[in-house]
């Protein structure tokens, strides 16, 4: 029963790293790039819905939903003010990897300055807080929400990406920008909408983090390496693998944490994903498409 | 001492130790790839010579001495390793490695404190640390004439054509590796000395950041950029704090961001002086050459022309 309980755990933590790392591969299918500023999403969107709640008195939904709306459109504005110049000049890959990393550092000194780098958390009686118990297991609230949220929200955004004509016309601009060009799809605005899809995940995930916790302007950071490790194991590219990597880095970290040793924790998540990247370098679900080693 | 003096000393201080760290991780991008691993070698060599200095009871130089040859080593094994990765796949290699150092230096409190940090036992003086850097600018100057500069050059920028000239790919990698692993040790005893505290933190993303910064400041091209960028990146920061408390890594961000867009090749980046000499070049021939005597001004100009041809082929292949 403990192992069982253990295992819920890892899955709800992983929930959370699943969606982050859905909205870290979107990006990188459709556009390429290596996202360092991803974790400035998720902090922004969880800030936002912070201040709503605390500032404004919003209800938790009504602020994460404005939390999201915030996470989608700091990422338009990292994707206009960062990529798009590099995309008009032709930079490498490795540039827009140093310019995210520019974003990244403003934008985290940005949350920092705003909360007087001190931790904070919603208010206490804003964010469900009770337990649920489910055959004969109890579960946090908050997990339980987690949980539901990153089902209905993955299953949403695959749905949406490969089911339907605007996913498609997405995924045509990943694929090749001028052809997709030719076949009448604005690329600009697919570009812009992927962004836009992207922060909003990224910051719903930050969200979903932040509700179980108190935090800082480093949660984003956290997101990140988790996110990456996630990517890492499920393959990059593909929603379906990033999303399963997450939930097995959460579930891994749980059982890691709990069996082996709990200190060691992340050095044996990390050197698991060492291990994977250099014996199987296209993830679990990767695809041979694109080549990493 | 006037208190701007000693504000203006720890700044240089700090850009000097920013500055080796920098060339450690300037020696892998120089063999073309792009890695966080300066960090875990910085940390493994800081730890090393703290422990050598302190429980060994060696003294400071032989003690920076051992750090550097245990962590070039460590290096040479870390570049094996990650040998068959890619670009990006590389750097979050490289990640993963400094968050798993940084487990490791929380966990082994009996060696370096754990979460709570240790003092640094041993101090270094300006003028060492200006030799030290001195000692490392001159290695990179060699390296640059060396064999392995070439080789390095091609490999960063055709892999292919590297070895298919019969550089072996691998074994610049690895060396790469390696002579950033000892550069980087020394690199974070530095930073060490000057920090005269450090815990598990020190060593981490943040110094990553920005020592990447200072390398991508300076020019992927030149080394010696990368000790320039230091400067900007590490030690203008310490010294302008006195002005400005808060916001400084909104303007490191935006200088980062506004060299990716508008200098790509960095400060120094030596194809664009070559091009700019040669365009000057080229003008104070037109202002002296007569125009349109005939064969006599054609001879005079042709061993130009020809120079600046092979640079523009170059120029191509580079980019």
């Amino acid at each position: 029963m403990l192992l069982l309980e253990q295992i819920i755990n890892g899955v709800c933590t992983g929930a959370v790293y699943a969606l982050f790392a859905v909205g870290f591969s979107i990006v990188f299918s459709t556009m390429q790039i290596l996202n360092l500023a991803q974790g400035v999403y998720a902090t922004g969107a969880a800030l936002v819905t912070y201040f709503a709640t605390s500032s404004y008195g919003l209800p938790f939904w009504a602020a994460a939903v404005v939390g999201i709306v915030a996470g989608g459109l700091i990422a338009v504005l990292v994707d206009q003010v960062a990529f798009e110049p590099l995309r008009r000049r032709g930079v490498s890959l490795l540039g827009a990897v140093i310019a995210s990393i520019g974003m990244w550092i403003a934008i985290r000194e940005v949350a920092s300055i705003s909360t007087a780098a001190t931790p904070v958390g919603y208010p206490p009686d804003s964010v469900p807080r009770g337990r649920i118990s489910i055959g004969g297991l109890e579960l946090l609230q908050t997990q339980v929400l987690a949980l539901v949220c990153a089902v209905v929200v993955i299953t949403a955004t695959y749905l949406l990406l490969h089911r339907t004509n605007l996913g498609a016309a997405i995924r045509a601009v990943g694929y090749d920008k001028r052809s997709a060009q030719i076949a009448g799809i604005n690329p600009q605005v697919m570009i812009i909408g992927a962004a836009m899809l992207s922060g909003a995940v990224t910051g719903l995930a930050g969200i979903l983090l932040a509700s179980g916790q108190s935090f800082n302007f480093h949660l984003g950071d956290t997101l990140l390496l988790q996110g990456f490790a996630a990517v890492v194991l499920g393959g990059m590219g593909d929603i379906r693998g990033a999303a399963l990597g997450g939930v097995l880095i959460g579930v891994f970290q749980v059982l890691s944490g709990s069996y082996i040793s709990a200190s060691y924790q992340d050095a044996i998540t990390f050197g698991l994903v060492l291990v994977v990247l250099l014996w199987r370098p296209t993830g679990i679900l990767g695809t041979a498409s694109f080549q990493r080693a | 001492m006037n208190p701007n003096l000693v504000l203006l000393q720890s700044a240089v201080m700090f850009a000097l130790a920013g500055g080796v760290l920098a060339l450690s991780t300037y020696v892998k991008l120089w063999a073309g790839v792009l890695s966080f691993a300066t960090v875990s070698f910085a940390a493994v060599g800081a730890y090393l010579t703290i422990w050598l200095y302190g429980e060994a009871g060696l003294g400071l130089l032989p003690a920076l001495v051992v750090s550097m040859g245990i962590t070039g080593l460590f290096g040479l094994v870390v570049g094996r390793v990650f040998l068959k990765l890619s670009s990006h796949w590389m750097a979050l290699a490289t990640v993963a490695l400094m968050l798993i150092t940084r487990v490791f230096v929380t966990n082994l409190g009996e060696y370096t404190g754990g979460s709570q940090g240790q003092v640094v036992p041993y101090v270094m003086t300006l003028p060492q640390m200006a030799l030290m850097l001195a000692l490392v600018c001159l290695l990179m100057w060699s390296l640059k004439r060396s064999k392995f500069g070439v080789a390095a050059d091609t490999t960063r920028e055709d892999p292919d054509v590297a070895s298919a000239l019969g550089v072996s790919v691998a074994q610049v990698k690895i060396i790469a590796f390696g002579i950033s692993g000892a550069v980087g040790a020394l690199g974070g005893s530095m930073e060490a000395a000057q920090l005269s505290y450090i815990d598990p933190n020190t060593f981490y993303i943040d110094l990553a950041v920005t020592i990447i910064a200072s390398v991508v400041l300076g020019g992927a091209y030149h080394w010696f950029g990368s000790v320039i960028g230091a400067a900007v990146f590490t030690g203008m920061p310490v010294y302008i704090s006195q002005y400005i408390t808060e916001g400084q890594e909104i303007i490191n961000g935006v200088l980062l961001l506004l060299i990716i867009i508008f200098l790509p090749g960095g400060l120094i980046d030596p194809l664009r002086w070559r091009r700019f000499r040669e365009k000057h070049a080229a003008r104070r021939r037109d202002a002296t050459a007569p125009r349109g005597t005939g064969s006599g001004a054609s001879d005079t100009e042709d061993p130009g022309r020809s120079t600046a041809l092979s640079d523009d082929i170059e120029a191509g292949a580079r980019r």
